[in-house]
């Protein structure tokens, strides 16, 4: 009877053995939780990284399309003499009024700039806002003779945007 | 004896206890945090990326909407639903009038929706005569982030469109009365003159836009 009520006391308090292979289970289980986690935000910050892509490409190559579209000719750039594609850039044309608008890529700021310089007397002015922001890289190709076809890719964050526009008024 | 045979037992028993303890204790709430915090952002980052899509497929129905009024189909004001890739828009053309030209003017307004997410988008369409043969103009501004849909109801709204409209033409004047009036040193020298004026990744090759220009300048 004492041997048994000696015994009882003792399993009052876990042994050293039992809570170490309960802590090491324990650790395995939270390992497991703690790597599901980190995936859990390594997906979401991929989701709204590429959705930032997306929408900065997708709003700078809405703003340009809208005035490309209704541009008169295309200045800059154009078809090699070998009649090659050509790319930079930069892309210079008149719009609709007939002044002369340029788009081009400040890569230090990752931002598309426009210009207008008016076709006749007057100052060239940059327009305060940019219109592309967060834009790693842009390429305008010449696509065609008559310089009515212009292509526009962008890249932002991984992502690429490949946009064609036809210059519709003469 | 009793206690003898009881040994072997309360190793695992004891493991037991501890691990009921600390997943209990530690763990649960831990777990549950996480899953809280993981499941709302990825919940955000999903409705956010949805919220992206029905604006993307807002905007290619736009573009669609307006690439057909370019394809000379004149006074079709029923367009019907389309889809891009899986997801679903409807397009809603609006007349708004006549500008200076005869031409018909349009309210085009794109819907898509994705579960929760409605997007609207507004485009201004100006559809001239098509003669003598397609594609027809299309002159298109847009409302950016139009999320309500929106009606012309006053006369004044279509008149200040019809005017902006007539601004831009009046400058079309201007820049080719320039042009025919000038010679070809004169103009050469005001478009060469504007190059200490321009942003820096412009001005290495402006005397080359120049040439051009000029090549390509109206005469009388």
């Amino acid at each position: 009877m004492s041997r048994l009520f000696k015994h009882n006391r003792k399993r009052a308090a876990f042994t050293m053995i039992e809570i170490m292979v309960g802590a090491t289970i324990l650790a395995v289980i939270g390992g497991m939780v703690a790597h599901w986690f980190v995936m859990q935000r390594q997906y979401q910050s991929r989701i709204l990284a590429i959705s930032d892509a997306q929408q900065n490409i997708r709003q700078a190559s809405w703003n340009m399309i809208q005035e490309l579209r209704t541009a008169r000719n295309l200045i800059y750039p154009r078809l090699n003499a070998d009649k090659s594609i050509r790319s930079d850039t930069k892309t210079i044309f008149k719009n609709f009024a007939g002044d002369i608008v340029c788009y081009f890529h400040d890569a230090a700021t990752g931002q598309i700039r426009r210009c207008l310089v008016p076709n006749g007397p007057g100052v060239p002015v940059v327009d305060k806002k940019p219109i592309g922001s967060g834009i790693d890289k842009v390429a305008f190709t010449a696509h065609d003779v008559g310089n009515r076809l212009i292509g526009i890719y962008l890249e932002s964050s991984g992502t690429v945007g490949l946009e064609s526009v036809y210059l519709l008024n003469e | 004896m009793l206690t003898e045979l009881r040994q072997p037992e309360a190793p695992r028993k004891g493991v037991a206890m501890v691990m009921v303890i600390g997943l209990v204790a530690i763990m649960m709430p831990i777990i549950f945090m996480l899953s809280r915090i993981g499941g709302s952002q990825t919940q955000l980052a999903v409705k956010y990326h949805e919220n992206l899509v029905a604006e993307t497929v807002a905007f290619s129905g736009s573009n669609a909407g307006l690439s057909r009024l370019q394809g000379n189909i004149r006074g079709y004001q029923d367009l019907p639903d389309e889809t891009s890739g899986e997801d679903k828009f409807s397009l809603n053309l609006r007349p708004t009038g006549a500008g200076f030209f005869g031409q018909t003017m349009y309210f085009l307004l794109t819907r898509a929706r994705i579960k929760t997410h409605n997007y609207i988008m507004m485009a201004e369409a100006e559809q001239f005569k098509p003669e003598p043969a397609p594609p027809v103009l299309v002159i298109s501004r847009d409302y950016w982030n139009t999320v309500e849909p929106y009606e012309i109801s006053l006369m004044a709204d279509v008149l200040s469109m019809q005017n902006y409209r007539g601004m831009e033409l009046l400058r079309l004047e201007e820049t080719r009365t320039f042009e025919r009036k000038s010679t070809e040193q004169q103009y050469k020298i005001e478009m060469s003159g504007k190059k200490s004026s321009l942003p820096a990744p412009l001005q290495t090759d402006w005397d080359a836009m120049v040439t051009a220009l000029v090549s390509e300048k109206l005469s009388e």
